[in-house]
């Protein structure tokens, strides 16, 4: 295990325990984060990795343990205070003020003073070319050139985690703690920030890296440990680490199929969708969907996947372009004539636009089909609401005590649940999903794929966006692929290939 | 349901319950400093100041809860008042000036809910806008004349008594409160209004067609500001361009001390209700304490900016709850070896 030239440890963290009201979060964890090392910390939600990451930054206190920096004790009252030790945390929103520039940004806080006249040394002003100066320094160290007083509102997602980095490392941190980095990356820009990480890991840096994304711990970092359940499980060089064990720790169980597909009888077809155009966004969309068919949709983010989506679903109005059902045109001028035709949209935006999360998840579940449990003023049945809401709740296991739970209370992998029974109420024919598994862990994910597999068994057809190529490779009948807002290729299942799709799409 | 007790209701009850509190208290010391409180008359015009108001509050509750606000409310009662009574002057129909005023209130509501609903100015802005408006058509049609003489059987709009004690006012008040209370609790249209307060695209997602929502409760607001315009007259028998002036704040005080949020989501048609009858209250406790009008403003201002700090105050504890609340289910599940949970 020795085998790396730099085994010294910069942050050593023993025996931590941590209890919230009614639970143990964390229980005798321990953590060796060398010098110069990427060491992924990985875990299920709940597993207690930002619990962890929390003491590690001083927003919670442990109950017991010891955080050694370099050797001594570590005592850090808040995340400021850790940031003034060399430890720098990096969220995966971002932290910045939009309105500032990146060099206010960098500074902010620490600025680099002068004294404005001689002996007045409280009459400071801000010394903006030293700034500059080592603003400039900085960016050369992270190999990238950027304009120092464009405001951070400009920036892409991408740059913007770039200035935190630079952030960090204009205050000399030594211990960089990155949450989540990728999650809203393009590839494109998830191989220039490891790039940097490995610029800066050979400057000494050391990293924690948080990641639900498997693949990328193998790509990145050099250490893993795993926790589950807020027990320390292993840590291990990841040369040494396969995936399948990987996935066996952080679910204390062999998850033997991340993609259950089952066969499902494909028959006639029932939608048939031409020339759907909407300008600048989609163009002459056509494809048609079976009965018991998963009809994957591929492209790169921005493509027009989930514009396509909402304009058949008449959640944005398309210029042209003809519906067919069952062989019957249809007109869908709104949402509602899609969830009366049997069309249901589960967006990928759970929080933005599928749950009103303060509601109860009875609300949320019968909100679709509010119509078929109220008579004509509009007073709710009860007895028939309970019974829905029993009955997906049951059916795609949802994990609240009741009805009544507020959606927000649930987990991120419940909450999607609840996003996708919020559709199946309305027993739609057609599924449409978009993105159902991003940003859920997976566990959660197999859960929800099994879902997916039982709704096409039973008939229903499933029109499914995703970014995740294995998700598109492991679930899908057929696959479209959408470019620049028209479909661009079309592949069989015994066709699939993950360089097929790629070669299309790009 | 014990468990939806135990769930949601909490804040809801003892908020109410302090309401209650409040009101009882307000009567028995206005009761002590001034025992001619407690007579008949007194409280039929507690009713008849808190019915005028609270037929505008509880539709006011639907739009707020939205996450909305109408402030053009006591001008719409104005401008419906005027058109009564200049049509009333002009042709000496009553029935004809009724329906014009409330045709033309309902205009002013749905004018309102038009803009609110196919614009993005913020209902705050937009009404503030045709709040001048509404006192500039009143302005601009009466000046400063006042219009008066109206039948005996119209003053019985707001005159009448049955059984010769209970003031018409308040079964106007109690009828409406009822419809719209039951609507607010188990219709689905509650549901969409509470819904919109919280995540309006949402609830769009969810196939329920907002903007027509909205369209409808500003038009429901207007045509009760002119229903509360004709019981208003009735009772004074004289219409003029002052008629209304900071009504607008005395029913969105009512709504917001009845703990319905300024941000939308969460609210209660009987928090109004109660609200409403502490505002009639305090109107006729100072006016028999010979308080002027002006502490009166001045208190309602005071309700008007408590009942705001109280809502953050609970708002801020909702969101720490629900933040430890979540913590604990996902350590929970967690330790239980279940999956189902997401990202972090």
């Amino acid at each position: 295990m020795d085998q790396t030239t730099n085994t010294k440890n910069i942050l050593k963290i023993e025996g931590i325990y941590k209890a919230f009201p009614g639970v143990q979060a964390l229980s005798d964890v321990h953590i060796e984060l060398r010098e110069s090392e990427v060491h992924a910390v990985c875990g299920e939600n709940g597993a207690g990795k930002s619990t962890l990451m929390k003491i590690i930054t001083g927003v919670h206190k442990p109950d017991e343990g010891t955080i050694l920096l370099q050797g001594d004790p570590l005592k850090v009252k808040d995340p400021n205070d850790a940031y003034s030790k060399g430890i720098a945390i990096i969220y995966q929103e971002s932290s910045l003020f939009p309105d500032l520039t990146v060099l206010e940004n960098m500074f902010m806080g620490h600025e680099i003073e002068k004294p404005l006249l001689p002996f007045f040394k409280k009459a400071s002003m801000i010394d903006y070319p030293a700034m500059r100066k080592k603003a400039r320094a900085i960016f050369n160290r992270l190999g990238m050139d950027l304009d120092l007083d464009t405001k951070i509102t400009n920036l892409g997602v991408a740059t913007k985690q770039m200035v935190e980095i630079a952030k960090a490392l204009s205050l000399d941190s030594r211990i960089l703690i990155l949450d989540e980095p990728t999650a809203a990356l393009t590839s494109k820009e998830v191989d220039t920030l490891f790039e940097t990480i490995k610029r800066i890991s050979g400057e000494g840096v050391s990293m924690l890296y948080i990641s639900h994304r498997l693949d990328e711990i193998f790509q990145i970092a050099d250490r893993v440990t795993v926790l589950r359940d807020g027990q320390y499980i292993n840590t291990e060089d990841v040369v040494n680490v396969t995936k399948p064990q990987l996935v066996s720790w952080m679910v204390g169980r062999d998850l033997d199929n991340l993609y259950p597909k089952e066969q499902a009888e494909i028959s006639d077809v029932i939608l048939d969708v031409r020339g759907m155009s909407q300008e600048g966004v989609i163009e002459n969309i056509g494809f048609t969907l079976k009965r018991g068919e998963i009809l994957g949709i591929s492209g790169l983010a921005g493509a027009g996947r989930t514009e396509m989506a909402q304009a058949l679903c008449g959640l944005r109005q398309a210029d042209s372009g003809t519906i067919y059902l069952n062989g019957e045109e249809v007109r869908i001028h709104d949402y509602r004539d899609a969830l009366d035709h049997g069309i249901a949209y589960i967006s990928e935006d759970r929080q933005k636009y599928s749950l009103v999360e303060p509601m109860s998840v009875k609300v949320n579940i019968t909100h679709k089909v509010q119509d078929r449990i109220s008579n004509a003023l509009g007073i709710i049945d009860e007895d028939k609401e309970n019974e829905i809401t029993e009955t997906y709740m049951n059916q795609l296991d949802i994990k609240a005590p009741d009805g009544e739970f507020i959606a927000e209370n649930l987990s991120g992998g419940n909450q999607q649940k609840l996003s996708v029974a919020k559709s199946l109420a309305v027993e739609p024919q057609i599924l449409i999903l978009d993105e159902p598994t991003r940003g859920v862990d997976v566990g959660a994910k197999s859960e929800i794929h099994r879902i997916i597999s039982r709704l096409a068994k039973a008939g229903k057809s499933i029109i499914l966006i995703s970014s995740d190529l294995p998700e598109i490779l492991g679930m899908s009948d057929r696959v479209i692929i959408i470019k620049q807002g028209s479909v661009v290729g079309e592949l069989m299942r015994n066709e699939l290939s993950q360089e097929k799709i790629l070669e299309k799409a790009l | 349901m014990s468990a939806e007790a135990k769930n949601k209701k909490p804040f809801q009850v003892s908020h109410q319950l302090a309401l209650l509190g409040v009101l009882v208290g307000l009567i028995l010391l206005f009761g002590i400093i001034e025992p001619a409180f407690f007579i008949p008359r007194v409280f039929f015009d507690i009713f008849a100041i808190a019915g005028e108001i609270g037929i505008m509050a509880l539709a006011m509750t639907y739009v707020i809860t939205t996450g909305g606000v109408d402030l053009a409310v006591g001008y719409n009662l104005q401008m419906s008042a005027i058109v009564f009574g200049i049509t009333f002057v002009n042709t000496g129909n009553v029935v004809l000036s009724i329906i014009f005023a409330l045709i033309v209130a309902t205009l002013g509501g749905m004018f309102n809910g038009f803009i609110v609903a196919k614009t993005k100015i913020p209902p705050l802005v937009t009404t503030l806008g045709t709040m001048y408006l509404f006192r500039g058509i009143s302005m601009i049609i009466a000046g400063t004349a006042t219009y008066s003489g109206f039948p005996d059987g119209f003053k019985q709009f707001s005159t009448f008594k049955f059984f010769n004690a209970i003031p018409i006012q308040l079964v106007y008040f109690v009828v409406l409160f009822f419809i719209m209370d039951y609507f607010y609790r188990k219709g689905s249209l509650g549901r969409n209004l509470k819904g919109m307060g919280f995540n309006e695209n949402a609830v769009r997602f969810s196939g329920v067609k907002v903007d027509r929502i909205k369209f409808w409760i500003y038009t429901l607001l207007g045509l009760l500001c002119g229903f509360a315009a004709m019981v208003y007259l009735g009772r004074l028998s004289a219409a003029k361009t002052s008629m209304g002036d900071f009504m607008n704040f005395q029913v969105i005080t009512a709504v917001l001390l009845g703990g319905t949020s300024i941000m939308g989501g969460v609210g209660s048609v009987r928090g109004t209700f109660i609200a409403t009858l502490i505002i009639g209250v305090l109107h006729k406790g100072f006016s028999l304490l010979n308080f002027s009008g002006n502490i009166y403003n001045f208190t309602i201002g005071l309700i008007l900016i408590f009942s705001l700090i109280l809502y953050t105050l609970t708002e801020e504890r909702r969101k720490v709850k629900t933040r430890s609340r979540r913590d604990q289910l996902e350590s929970q599940t967690a330790a239980t070896g279940d999956s189902g949970s997401g990202t972090g």
